[in-house]
């Protein structure tokens, strides 16, 4: 068990992988900001619209500020990510940007009390930053160092429990019965009457297709963790994952907004050894 | 007390994480697990129990089990235009917040709301509406697409898009509740009974 923690946490691992969980994190984070660019704009929606929620609620997230200041925290942000994805003060500029995207990744669902806010696509850039600005700023060709692998390894567990976590939840409140295809084969048929996902009804007439993707679910979202153990099992779960969410999107009409952070499972810390090798 | 405590989670991790950059040698080891100690605990509680404790978050989604019979309600929001034809909103009208979210407010807080309040709040949404349908009118896109076009990232529920807006301004808004079972949806034709809950201004009582 020791030696597993060991290899896990603090096996010698390439700067690469660091600069490019960095990188990625920062690219994500930017993209879903440029996505949302009137996010600030909430601060001058009227109070009426916040009272649902409990009052400790934005005070957790320091929302309530006037809408002139969001708008310079918002560019601040933007600063921040920038920095951070071009290595400049990588460590102020990560801790900056973690605790700026705390602050505006809650805020569009602020009126209905977060009941979605994990799958906004900022809930792991704002953590993972936070867990770099922690370690130590990679250097270019540095020597392998167990301080390049721990943070890379818990920002791709954070990224694991995002599939492992929904089948806990599936188990605790539907029971192991969730994983079968006469539920598939329903889900299909009531997303369908929101989204009008557009293959949602040929699976829906497939028994065996839906038995198929409720294993497939099962077996994906429970071995998910495996992806920190093990670099070869990831480049596995990389493309089954993708697939998984690309017959969501089709049959269901959810998207993922954090399907590029699998990009973080990669094994760059082999590329990096690679790339360092001389060539021969 | 639970928005205090979910604080202090996230307070504590950042507490953990600093710690480690003040710390060298066996001693900056130490930090770092305890660092991973205290994350992997509170993944544990957070997963296990499924206690949401954003940005440690349960990922509670999709968790129910679908039937036949399983209830959908929705409510639906429209534009009222100057000749009273309704035009059914595109979800990102009131960008940044989507239509999905709107709705909890909409079923849950709005009928809580003393009566100024609540004509304050509709007349603000009203505005929303108009501003936006002026915006798509215009041949402007809304939402994740206004800065990055097609490559905007959507919210992640995909309702259908509505194409079309009224050339004139909006007059009105109103939603309406409608609940139907799956089995009831896949009927031809269907076309659930929809519950009038939120006009907005107020029809005119008769003198």
């Amino acid at each position: 068990m020791r030696a597993l923690w060991q290899r896990v946490w603090f096996a010698p691992a390439h700067p690469l992988g660091l600069s490019a969980a960095r990188a990625i994190l920062c690219a994500q984070a930017l993209w879903i900001l440029l996505s949302r660019p009137d996010l600030p704009d909430l601060a001058r929606w009227p109070r009426a619209f916040f009272g649902r929620v409990s009052p400790l609620l934005p005070l957790r997230f320091g929302f309530g500020l006037p809408a002139g200041v969001e708008w310079v925290l918002f560019g601040l942000s933007f600063l921040a990510l920038l920095a951070a994805l071009c290595g400049l003060r990588p460590r102020a500029s990560c801790l900056a940007a973690g605790l700026l995207l705390y602050h505006f990744a809650p805020m569009e669902e602020m009126v209905a009390g977060l009941p979605h806010t994990a799958f906004g696509g900022l809930t792991l850039p704002a953590l993972g930053l936070c867990v770099l600005a922690f370690a130590p700023a990679p250097r270019w060709r540095g020597a392998p160092s167990d301080d390049y692998r721990w943070p890379v390894a818990l920002i791709q567990l954070l990224l694991a429990c995002g599939y492992l976590f929904p089948t806990l939840a599936k188990l605790r409140f539907a029971g192991p019965l969730w994983f079968t295809g006469e539920n598939i084969h329903y889900y299909l048929l009531g997303n369908f009457t929101v989204t009008g996902a557009p293959l949602a009804l040929a699976l829906a007439a497939h028994p065996l297709l839906c038995r198929a993707v409720a294993l497939g679910t099962l077996a994906l979202e429970a071995s998910a963790p495996l992806v920190v153990v093990s670099a070869r099992f990831a480049l596995f779960f990389v493309p089954a994952a993708l697939l998984f969410h690309t017959g969501i999107v089709l049959a269901i009409g959810y998207f993922f907004p954090s399907l590029p952070l699998l990009l973080l499972l990669l094994d760059w810390d082999g590329l990096g050894r690679a790339l360092d090798r001389p060539a021969p | 007390m639970q928005e205090l405590l979910r604080f202090g989670s996230f307070a504590a991790f950042l507490f953990l994480g600093l710690r480690i950059r003040a710390r060298a040698g066996a001693e900056r080891r130490r930090a770092v697990q305890a660092l991973l100690v205290y994350v992997l605990a509170l993944l544990a509680v957070v997963g296990l129990l499924q206690w949401d404790d954003w940005p440690f978050t349960s990922h509670t989604i999709a968790v129910g089990r679908a039937r036949a019979d399983s209830r959908v309600c929705q409510t639906q929001l429209f534009g009222v235009d100057a000749r009273g034809g309704e035009w059914r909103l595109d979800p990102y009208t009131f960008t940044p917040v989507y239509d999905s979210i709107l709705q909890y407010w909409l079923e849950d807080g709005l009928p809580r709301l003393g009566t100024p309040e609540r004509e304050a709040a509709l007349a603000f949404l009203l505005a929303r509406a108009e501003e936006s349908r002026r915006r798509r009118a215009a041949g402007r896109p809304l939402g994740p697409q206004r800065l990055l076009g097609p490559a905007g990232a959507p919210y992640w529920l995909l309702l259908p898009r509505q194409p079309g807006v009224p050339p004139d301004p909006y007059a009105g808004l109103r939603a309406y509740q409608s609940c139907w079972t799956t089995e009831e949806a896949l009927r031809a034709p269907f076309s659930p009974a929809r519950r009038l809950t939120v006009e907005w201004p107020p029809p005119r009582t008769g003198a």
